[in-house]
């Protein structure tokens, strides 16, 4: 599309601004209040490290749990239509809308000790979620879980048929046309989604805290740590914790930045 | 017709900021308190207010440190009333808060659900596998009397989540999703329904919390704020504060 040759009008041109000046403060107020020189100290201290590798395992473990269970939920919205088609789609946006606290608590009406399938789970496999690493991975997969189902659900279908027909009937099963024709065609929208959903479990704090509980070294991540700094007291800690993560984010911003929208 | 719509709007704006401070002259005093200080003062403040009818008593609770620092932050308080005097010497160190001046003190106890299914007897019970165990944050001054608790009992307990205050610790006994929690004896009242209190036993000696409360020195509202102060070391205010479990300092 050529851009257009009149000039945007003025008043656009300042309201524009003003929301560019609403998103750009509150970053340089972090980089503004960070205390440079003991930066270091915080960073590297044994609680920063701690939750720093807890954010890790946890995101991660996040990320293949909402790709194991938001990728064949994908496959099926993307290439067959049934019944209920808008409602499951639907259904997979939920954790976007919800507030994440409200998703806490409803995690921990689903599976919590009391909780509808957490009683099954400790009656008959002796497993509880809430305050474990893995709990604060099944938070992460929640609000992870839209994501991975849009970016993956666009993957799909922008596959040319044409070309797994063509697979299947040089001989090909339907496992090796998917893994050899469509998983590399649409390996692009797949790892966006991934990049995506990794970071906004990384990013999780209201369904973690209420869920998994505070635990060091189990369940308290990056933004928990923050949390609780700020509780204590302690800024410096805080605004150097969440200068980590604006790193993390900006990295993920560059990493994605043609692939942010799945085109339509 | 426009013209007394317009008058109409104005007059309502004019009055709309009457009616958050308390009436005609009326005065609003910000008080932050500590979680565990929350049935306590919001009785007070109910008896406060209806001894001076001009002054309405807006409450404020949370985890002390962070009360603190949103004094540090400029926030208008005009009374502070933490857990610990630890987190007040905080504020008294910058200057923030006047002399302050013990007006209760709380012990520990085990919330655990009614009937006590898990048949808990004290702390040393808490070293039990599999028993859930939730305590405050040690940031926060519940936290650090549950750790000196559990110090003084020999160590050992495993702790499953550190809450940010000590009503969250009551809330997950209560909800189910932990066995017992380590809070304040006066967190759990008898009738209450959901949770039991036990005594912690012997280990549990000598750990007390002390409530300093202390004006700001940024209050504008400074003879008010004296007013709540005296009232809280009225016998009125202690016979409420011993009736709900606090102890005299």
């Amino acid at each position: 599309m050529t851009p257009r040759r009149e000039r945007p009008s003025v008043t656009v041109v300042v309201l524009a601004a003003a929301g560019l000046l609403f998103l750009a403060l509150p970053v340089a107020g972090l980089l503004w209040r960070a205390p440079w020189s003991s930066a270091w100290d915080h960073v590297t201290s044994p609680s920063a490290g701690t939750a720093l590798r807890v954010s890790l395992l946890v995101s991660t473990g996040a990320t293949v749990l909402a790709a194991v269970l938001g990728l064949p939920l994908a496959w099926l919205l993307a290439r067959h239509d049934f019944r209920g088609r808008r409602l499951v789609r639907a259904a997979a946006l939920v954790p976007l809308v919800l507030p994440p606290v409200v998703g806490g608590v409803a995690l921990l009406l689903a599976f919590g000790r009391r909780g509808l399938a957490g009683r099954l789970l400790a009656d008959w496999f002796g497993v509880t979620l809430p305050f474990t690493a893995a709990g604060a991975a099944v938070a992460g997969a929640f609000v992870a879980l839209p994501f991975l189902v849009l970016t993956a659900e666009a993957g799909f279908r922008a596959v040319d048929r044409e070309l797994e027909d063509a697979a299947r009937t040089l001989g090909a099963g339907r496992w090796t046309a998917f893994r050899r024709v469509t998983l590399p065609l649409a390996a692009p929208s797949l790892v966006a989604g991934l990049v995506l959903g990794w970071a906004r479990a990384l990013g999780e704090f209201g369904a973690t805290i209420t869920f998994a509980g505070n635990s060091p070294g189990r369940t308290t991540t990056v933004p928990l740590e923050v949390f609780l700094a700020l509780q204590a007291g302690d800024a410096g800690a805080a605004v150097t914790l969440s200068l980590v993560l604006l790193v993390v984010s900006v990295a993920v911003l560059v990493l994605l930045r043609d692939r942010w929208l799945p085109r339509p | 017709m426009r013209t007394a719509t317009a008058l109409g709007f104005l007059g309502l704006l004019v009055a709309a900021p009457a009616c958050g401070t308390g009436g005609e002259d009326g005065v609003t005093l910000r008080v932050s308190a500590a979680a565990s200080l929350t049935d306590a003062f919001t009785e007070l403040a109910a008896r406060f207010e209806q001894r001076h009818p001009d002054v309405d008593v807006e409450l404020n609770f949370g985890p002390s440190p962070a009360l603190v620092q949103q004094v540090l932050d400029g926030a208008p308080v005009d009374v502070l009333a933490t857990a610990d005097r630890r987190t007040m010497a905080a504020a008294r160190e910058a200057g923030a808060v006047e002399e302050p001046h013990v007006v209760a003190t709380n012990t520990l106890a085990l919330a655990v659900e009614e009937g006590n299914p898990h048949g808990l007897g004290g702390v040393a019970d808490l070293r039990r596998p599999g028993l859930v165990v939730v305590t405050c944050a040690p940031e926060v001054p519940c936290g650090r009397m549950a750790a000196a608790l559990i110090r003084a009992a020999g160590g050992g307990i495993d702790v499953d989540s550190q809450e940010e205050d000590v009503k969250a610790v009551a809330a997950r006994v209560a909800f189910g999703e932990a066995d017992v929690g380590v809070v304040y004896a006066t967190d759990v009242r008898p009738g209450d329904g959901r949770l039991d209190a036990l005594d912690p036993g012997p280990a549990a000696a000598g750990i007390e919390a002390r409530y300093p409360v202390a004006t700001t020195t940024a209050s504008a509202h400074a003879g008010e704020a004296g007013e709540w102060m005296d009232f809280l070391s009225s016998d009125e205010a202690a016979d409420v504060l011993t009736g709900l479990g606090f102890g005299r300092p």
